[in-house]
């Protein structure tokens, strides 16, 4: 019984449509896996080799699989070769399009940039002065508040400490409406406004020599660490051999 | 008239030159494995004539054989 023939690949004998290739390589397929499986396991158990015939023919099966793998392979990249070929006719034909698009993009984009970065450091300009002045207003109509309380005509004082309490209202709601940042929109609204993006990104210190010794010891329970020193090790594993000796490593060898 | 000993080679009983045998050779083999052999490509001939050993001259398409079964 051939258990891999899924949906997708099974072909579908009341259509005209020959099967395909893959269609046609599973019932063999399927004769392989069951045969797989009846050589790992014998009586619920990993089957072991007991004579120099038996490996023989294990062998004679491992070729055979390897055999088949090469031949379905050659036809996968016989039957993917047309494709490749069309999709790279495509390519050819579109990528100098989009590449002299994207020049243009490159050659005008800096005059955008450094219109919002010229913006940018105005309307900072402009907040921290909007935001001096709504201090200056704000302590400006305490003091006022405050010595309305201890004036002879309480009633102009008070009404020149809420005159002020506005003013500092209004200016601190003014500092506010300066944008955080910088932006350009197109007349036509076509596309998003764009804004300077702010990136963020790490670099050895070289002032200092210990540097790769820190971050090692910031990063050491990483995976990532962990996997970088393992392709370094195993690479000088493979070239020194038993001659390896690697601080922190274990040098061991398999056969397989 | 007895004629001294010599060497002699075969290949499923069929006499070969002898350097066929003696620049392929790849292992040694008894006589009487020798002798299953020959049967072996005899009985296949007769029951499984796609197995490689019913033609042991033409090249092997593991693809096309059956599949090896333990």
């Amino acid at each position: 019984m051939n258990t891999l023939v899924t949906g997708s690949l099974a072909h579908d004998p009341s259509t005209n449509n020959p099967p395909s290739a893959a269609e046609e390589a599973m019932e063999r397929i399927g004769q392989l896996v069951d045969a797989a499986k009846a050589w790992a396991i014998v009586d619920g158990k990993p089957r072991s080799i007991a004579d120099e015939h038996q490996a023989a023919r294990v062998k004679d099966f491992l070729d055979q699989l390897r055999a088949e793998w090469k031949k379905c392979d050659d036809l996968r990249k016989a039957e993917k070769k047309p494709h490749d070929e069309a999709a790279a006719a495509v390519q050819a034909a579109w990528n100098p399009i989009l590449s002299a698009l994207t020049k243009c993009a490159d050659l005008v984009k800096p005059i955008e940039t450094d219109w919002l970065q010229r913006e940018d450091r105005r309307l900072a300009q402009e907040r921290q002065e909007r935001e001096a002045a709504a201090e200056r207003a704000r302590q400006e109509a305490v003091a006022l508040e405050q010595a309305a309380l201890k004036a002879k005509d309480q009633g102009a004082a008070q009404i020149r400490a809420q005159a002020a309490a506005d003013a500092a209202q209004q200016a601190a709601r003014a500092a506010a409406a300066v944008p955080q940042r910088a932006q350009t929109r197109g007349s036509y609204g076509a596309a998003p406004a764009r804004s300077l993006r702010t990136t963020w990104r790490a670099e050895l210190d070289g002032a200092d020599p210990q540097a790769i010794l820190k971050a090692t010891r910031h990063y050491r329970n990483a995976a990532e660490l962990r996997d970088v020193l393992l392709t370094l090790a195993n690479r000088d594993a493979r070239t020194l051999k038993e001659r390896a000796k690697i601080p922190g490593m274990k040098i061991t060898s398999t056969k397989e | 008239m007895e004629r001294s000993p010599f060497l002699a080679a075969f290949i499923l009983d069929e006499p070969v030159d002898i350097d066929r045998v003696w620049l392929w050779q790849l292992r040694r083999i008894s006589e009487k494995e020798y002798r299953f052999r020959c049967a072996e490509h005899e009985w296949a001939k007769q029951f499984a004539p796609e197995d490689p050993i019913a033609n042991p001259t033409r090249p092997v398409d593991l693809t096309k054989i059956e599949v090896v079964l333990p």
